[in-house]
């Protein structure tokens, strides 16, 4: 039979904000275990929560990127589940009204664009962090209220590439809007899919299973290659699919069970009494959404228009918003737009790679490196003499200074060149015939003979070019 | 509606893990008499034109909270009530495999 895989995904994002979603106590990651609490956060009796107004601010920033519409009118609810992780005994989330509704995230696929809907964007708060051991299970509340949203997709994916590629274009999206860290890997991002499988043509849903723990995107497209398999495999054999929680085991390659879902949990939703409904002024809605910071498809659209740069580069620049950044400054010192992508994206990724550095800090002066470029440009140093200069460069050196102390400056003085080009035409009379009998690879030899000579501070082009004018008169 | 009997006030008891002795039961299931005539009362009231009210006051609020760090406890007090500490962390027993 043939299958069609249906995928949607949930993505927990923690807010980048000072202080938790209802309280004043700090937010920090990594910090020394239940430091960063208050009574708010301990669900103490008779305490009451106060909402954060940064957290309004960067979920409207977020639900405006992503296209959602945007209730002005805030209001939250309780989830009510008994688990350790949850002090006060309940959630609270918005299920009734979400801060944004519907939307979309655009991804690339191998047909071309595609839209994946967006049921909602809603705020919450996280729960506490829990570390399971022999002896039990160790709790730190310093993670609990920390200001979260969660983004729910509709189930509009059909492959791990495209879950990949969706979680990876939100998380783009995110980073570039500067509302959370979203790190996968620390869990400030965390996603959750939605699997099952239907025969080919069908419009009714087959039954799901979720998978959680997914530290990266790589592992979002491993763990639904491995369990749409897993489903095939079962429904091939005529069984029928357990709706259930799995993990992806990176070790095993696999995902494992972790709970059977026994029916819908029923979470006894209310509206949250402690928090009456709060009004957002349209005014202040109108000035966050038209200040929102460059997204990634513009930025890369400016790149083609702007900058000159074909689709790929202007991609692989625009994946790594540090990497992004750091060309946009370079850009501000030189014209060479091209020929800085060529160097951000090969030379200076190499450079990092090799430091094991990562973009957010590269030591590499923008400033120095466009200097350089503009150097290669005027034909002050070659190509091969640059990549020396690039090493000082990394190394903080100003690439004047480096040219100077070794001696580098390419020769680019007509007359000088032209009488070592004689020099090197006298001496090789065999290229000379050559030349004459057709034979164009003679040049190549001429040229690095003269490079030779120069101690490769000749010109390539310059002499290349002389070399033809010198034969010809010959 | 299942019947507010001892068996039943024993079922929730189990299920919020907590003991609750015969004598309890009973005491609530008194208790429940009561509050359930109380709400029949309450029943016979006409709300066939009424909506219902989440927020004692209806009015819209607009206010706020700056992020700014106001109040942390120390590590010691949040710690405080906590039957068992380990290694600065609150010490539950495992409920999950």
């Amino acid at each position: 039979m043939n299958y069609e895989t249906v995928i949607g995904i949930e993505i927990h994002c923690e807010l980048k904000t000072k202080t938790k979603m209802f309280s004043g106590a700090p937010v920090s990651f990594g910090a020394v275990a239940n430091s960063c609490v208050n009574e708010i956060d301990l669900g103490h009796p008779g305490t009451m929560p106060c909402v954060n107004k940064e957290a309004v601010r960067l979920a409207i920033m977020a639900a405006t990127a992503l296209h959602c519409e945007i209730d002005p009118l805030v209001k939250f609810d309780r989830k009510n589940y008994y688990y350790s992780d949850l002090p006060k005994g309940f959630q609270i989330t918005q299920q009734f009204h979400p801060i944004g509704s519907g939307g979309y995230v655009e991804i690339e696929t191998d047909e071309g664009k595609k839209q994946i809907r967006l049921n909602r964007i809603h705020m919450e708060e996280d729960t506490a962090k829990q570390f399971h051991n022999e002896e039990g299970t160790l709790i730190d509340f310093n993670r609990a209220g920390t200001p979260l949203v969660e983004i729910v997709s509709e189930a509009d994916m059909r492959s791990g590439k495209e879950a990949a590629a969706y979680v990876e274009k939100l998380r783009s999206i995110l980073n570039y809007l500067g509302v959370s860290d979203v790190k996968m890997e620390e869990g400030s991002m965390r996603c959750d899919v939605n699997i099952s499988l239907r025969e080919a043509g069908s419009t009714v849903f087959g039954v799901k299973t979720e998978i959680k723990n997914l530290n990266s995107i790589a592992n979002v497209s491993k763990a639904v290659d491995y369990e749409v398999e897993r489903q095939k495999e079962i429904l091939e054999q005529g069984g029928t699919i357990i709706q259930e929680t799995r993990r992806f085991d990176e070790a095993q390659k696999a995902t494992v069970s972790m709970r059977k879902k026994e029916g819908n949990v029923d979470y006894k939703y209310f509206p949250e009494p402690n928090i009456p409904p709060i009004r957002l002024a349209s005014d202040w809605i109108a000035d966050i959404q038209a200040h929102l910071p460059e997204l990634p498809d513009q930025r890369k659209e400016r790149y083609q228009s702007e900058y000159g740069l074909n689709d790929y580069d202007a991609g692989v620049l625009v994946n790594n918003r540090e990497l992004a950044e750091f060309y946009d400054e370079v850009c501000a010192h030189t014209s060479e737009y091209k020929l800085a992508a060529n160097w951000t994206i090969v030379e200076l990724t190499a450079a990092l790679n090799k430091l094991n550095v990562k973009p957010e800090n590269n030591p590499c002066n923008p400033l120095h490196l466009a200097e350089m470029l503009q150097m290669i440009k005027e034909g002050t140093i070659s190509s091969k003499q640059a990549k020396i200069v690039f090493e000082e460069i990394m190394q903080g050196k100003d690439p004047k200074q480096v040219v100077a102390e070794k001696g580098m400056k390419q020769m680019s003085d007509g007359n000088e060149l032209l009488k070592l080009v004689n020099e090197v035409l006298d001496n090789n009379p065999k290229s000379i015939e050559d030349f004459k009998n057709g034979k164009d690879r003679a040049v190549g030899f001429l040229v690095g003979q003269v490079m030779k000579a120069s101690k490769g501070t000749a010109n390539p082009a310059m002499t290349n070019q002389l070399i033809k004018q010198e034969l010809a008169k010959r | 509606m299942e019947q507010m009997n001892k068996a039943y006030f024993q079922k929730l008891a189990r299920q919020l893990m907590f003991d609750v002795s015969d004598e309890e039961a009973e005491q609530l299931q008194e208790e429940f008499e009561i509050l359930n005539k109380q709400i029949a009362l309450l029943e016979k009231i006409d709300t066939e034109h009424t909506e219902p009210m989440i927020y004692p006051f209806e009015a819209e609020t607009t206010f706020l909270r700056e992020d700014q760090i106001t109040q942390t406890i120390s590590r010691e007090d949040a710690l405080k009530n906590a039957k068992a500490v380990m290694a600065g962390h609150v010490h539950v027993p495992k409920v999950v495999k």
